[in-house]
């Protein structure tokens, strides 16, 4: 039985520019890497972009990728970690269908999921969630008995618990350190 | 308020500014504003090439030769894809040429506009850096970061898409300090300083260490701090294809080229090494055969700008990331004094002499003997690609830093022509020699035009043997002798050379090889010379691909085509 690969989390931070991030993500396309989310959205600092990628790859694979973002121009920080080794969250925007007779039960499931409604029209209620993956899939299980209208599903955003450097793939067992001083954290 | 100048103008002026005398290029409607104002620049040469691939190569050929950018230009739409194939070539071998292409008017780009292409997407995996020009007032700060980007660190070529309305734009001339910070980037990584500790106590350990030259021995000039970590360890040195020229040849340190073609004790050498040092180079797949099988018993030191190189292909035991003259000489002052005579003895015991007949004693050792003596020192010989290319690689015995250019990586047919007019123009008083072989010559051969109009010297050599010399080779090894699609018809080249109003010789036997260079050399312009070899000639030794650096093939198979 083989083992499945390890689902990794790859943040970059990028310059404000379309261009850097055609550039990034084209390292990953020319992988052909199964990507499984992918968010994009203001970094820190003014001017900035952050990306968080999550995909499923050896490590071998994936930190001969980080290492090949990093020197890209106009990339500015990378940053790599197990899927497991982050705080990740995804949000959630829900347009569910409500009548007088569903009102009561569609709150009680969306208490139990913390979900907040945002609005309330006439036969549908917008509803906000933020939660893991397997989080969102539950509620979205748990809301199609009510009709679901329409979903806008943010990806991952993540922060990583604390980064542990790791060697490149492939350090020869019995080598010394070998690593360039900027570890990329995984 | 200073003079208004136009974006084409300020174009020429920036190229000025970086220090660019020559551009190749290929004018045309996107593309225009820049030929009208390039006059007022008379410091910029312009050639009018034939193809705007050859542009592309040419600049590439003064760029690896001068260690200069390299420019060259082309308009929208097919100008800038026929640049494509030099760019990505210039990519794989880590050349700085800069692009700049023409684009439609800012209004037209996304209405498929008459020769419209979007050249950013197209370049985007191809080169260090793509940028778009989207008004004028950007257009000093993106050429200046182009520039940059291309030189620094490992080098690569870039592309700037500038619209023909932006050309037109008006605007002063933008003071170099306006200019936006260059690079976002983090600052070069260096090397842990325990890793040259951890280096020098391998190569003092090491029973059978190695020393691999890559390119960016040559980049780097590191030629003599190479030879220096050679002489004083005694290790013997080995040269991959872009690192021929990086270590005198008639070095008694010298191996030879390893990898697919390397010679039986260069890889031997590898097989048996315990320790290889390994110099700005990445351990391509032409170099190592099957990485599972390559150099088992050894311990890699690997010395290389690009932090994303180590171990990238083979597992590396030290790293040390950084400048390969800068490291090399932290090495060579770190490590103590030693000598290798026993491991050398041993290399010596792995080698094999080959004898082979050809067809009027046209062995390429012979053509190379007399391509050499013939053109005297400073000669740089630029190859295309295939068969030839391996004997021009492994036959000649360079001894001047940078003397060899080919296409490494990319392994680009129809480079030579075009890249040796780059390299003419770095160093306009040095013979230049392109060595092709009948294919690849035939994919630029337009470029003789080119080389008339402008009395660019480059001398040609055309290995014909009638065939796509290496594809056949590979199809009587390894397809049963089936030799579909590469025997090819070459024109009469005298009569072509003729018809450019060129000198042209024709060789058939080895008696005529010194008549005919002593005749082409001193020619004014561009010569012509046709070498007429064994059709069925093969590259000898040869590692099957996927296989290992121990298993060469030494004699082709036996038997004729069975299909």
């Amino acid at each position: 039985m083989s083992i499945p690969e390890p689902t990794w989390v790859v943040t970059a931070v990028l310059a404000d520019d379309l261009l850097a991030l055609n550039r990034a993500m084209s390292i990953v396309r020319r992988r052909n890497l199964p990507v499984t989310s992918l968010a994009l959205g203001p970094a820190a600092r003014a001017g900035q972009l952050r990306l968080t990628v999550v995909l499923t790859a050896d490590q071998a694979a994936v930190v001969r990728m980080a290492n090949q973002f990093r020197k890209m121009v106009d990339v500015i920080e990378v940053s790599l970690a197990r899927e497991e080794e982050c705080l990740g969250r995804e949000h959630a925007l829900v347009r569910v269908r409500v009548t007088p007779t569903t009102l009561a039960a569609l709150l009680d499931v969306l208490a139990l999921y913390q979900a907040t409604v945002l609005e309330e029209c006439p036969t549908d209620l917008i509803v906000e969630a933020t939660g893991s993956g397997p989080f969102m899939t539950s509620l979205l299980r748990a809301l199609e008995s009510f009709e679901v209208l329409e979903v806008s599903r943010g990806g991952v955003l993540a922060v990583s618990r604390s980064p542990v450097p790791v060697a490149p793939a492939a350090t020869r067992p019995g080598g010394s350190l070998s690593r360039p001083a900027r570890a990329i954290p995984a | 308020m200073s003079e208004l100048l136009s974006g084409a103008h300020i174009m020429c002026r920036l190229l000025e500014e970086q220090g660019v005398d020559l551009v190749f290029g290929y004018p045309g409607g996107a593309i225009m504003p820049f030929y009208h104002a390039l006059p007022e620049s008379p410091r910029i040469r312009h050639i009018l090439v034939r193809h705007e691939q050859a542009a592309a190569h040419a600049a590439d050929g003064y760029a690896r030769s001068s260690g200069r950018p390299g420019v060259c230009v082309a308009t929208s739409g097919p100008g800038a894809t026929n640049l494509i194939t030099g760019l990505a070539t210039a990519q794989m071998d880590s050349s700085p040429v800069v692009a700049i292409t023409g684009q439609v008017p800012r209004a037209m780009i996304g209405r498929d506009a008459f020769q419209e292409t979007d050249v950013i997407g197209i370049s985007l995996p191809i080169t260090k850096y793509s940028v778009a020009i989207d008004d004028i007032t950007e257009l000093a700060d993106k050429v200046r970061t182009a520039f940059h980007v291309a030189t620094e660190g490992r080098p690569g070529p870039v592309l700037i898409d500038v619209p023909k309305d932006v050309q037109n734009q008006k605007l002063e001339w933008p003071d170099p300090a306006t200019g936006r910070e260059l690079l976002r980037r983090p600052a070069l990584e260096r090397g842990l300083p325990g890793n040259l500790e951890a280096a020098v106590r391998l190569i003092a350990e090491a029973r059978r260490p190695l020393l691999m030259v890559g390119h960016g021995v040559i980049l780097a000039n590191a030629y003599d701090a190479v030879l220096g970590l050679a002489e004083k360890t005694g290790m013997p040195v080995i040269t991959t294809l872009l690192g021929i020229s990086g270590f005198p040849e008639r070095h008694p340190l010298h191996l030879g080229l390893p990898g697919m073609h390397g010679e039986v004790h260069v890889n031997r050498a590898i097989q048996h090494a315990d320790v290889i040092v390994g110099i700005g180079l990445r351990f391509d797949d032409r170099v190592t055969g099957n990485t599972a099988g390559f150099a088992p018993q050894a311990k890699i030191i690997h010395i290389d700008l690009d932090p994303s190189e180590i171990g990238k292909n083979i597992p590396v035991a030290v790293a040390l990331v950084g400048d390969a003259r800068e490291l090399a000489l932290q090495l060579t002052a770190a490590v103590g004094r030693r000598e290798c005579e026993a491991w050398r003895e041993e290399i010596r015991g792995f080698m094999r002499p080959r004898h082979e007949q050809y067809r009027g004693d046209m062995a390429p050792e012979a053509i190379l003997a007399a391509i050499r003596e013939g053109s005297g020192p400073g000669t740089t010989v630029v190859s295309d690609v295939g068969q030839h290319q391996m004997w021009v690689a492994k036959l000649y015995g360079y001894q001047e830093p940078n003397s060899h250019i080919s296409s490494g990586g990319l392994g680009t047919m129809g480079f030579a022509v075009p890249a040796a007019m780059g390299v003419h123009f770095a160093r306009p008083d040095r013979p230049v020699w392109a060595i092709s072989g009948d294919g690849g010559f035939q994919m630029n051969m337009q470029e003789i035009a080119t080389m008339v109009q402008e009395a660019i010297p480059v001398k040609m050599a055309i290995f014909n043997n009638g065939y796509l010399g290496m594809v056949r080779q590979w199809q009587q090894f390894f397809h049963g002798r089936r030799y579909s699609a590469t025997p090819i018809w070459s024109p009469d080249y005298l009569k072509l050379a003729e018809a450019y109003g060129i000198a042209g010789y024709r060789v058939d036997h080895a008696a005529q090889l010194d008549g005919a260079i002593a005749s082409a050399m001193p020619e004014p312009g561009p010569a012509l010379v046709e070498f007429l070899i064994e059709q069925e000639a093969n590259v000898f030794p040869m590692i099957p691909p996927g296989g290992s650096l121990s298993e060469p093939i030494e004699a082709a198979p036996a038997g004729a085509f069975t299909p």
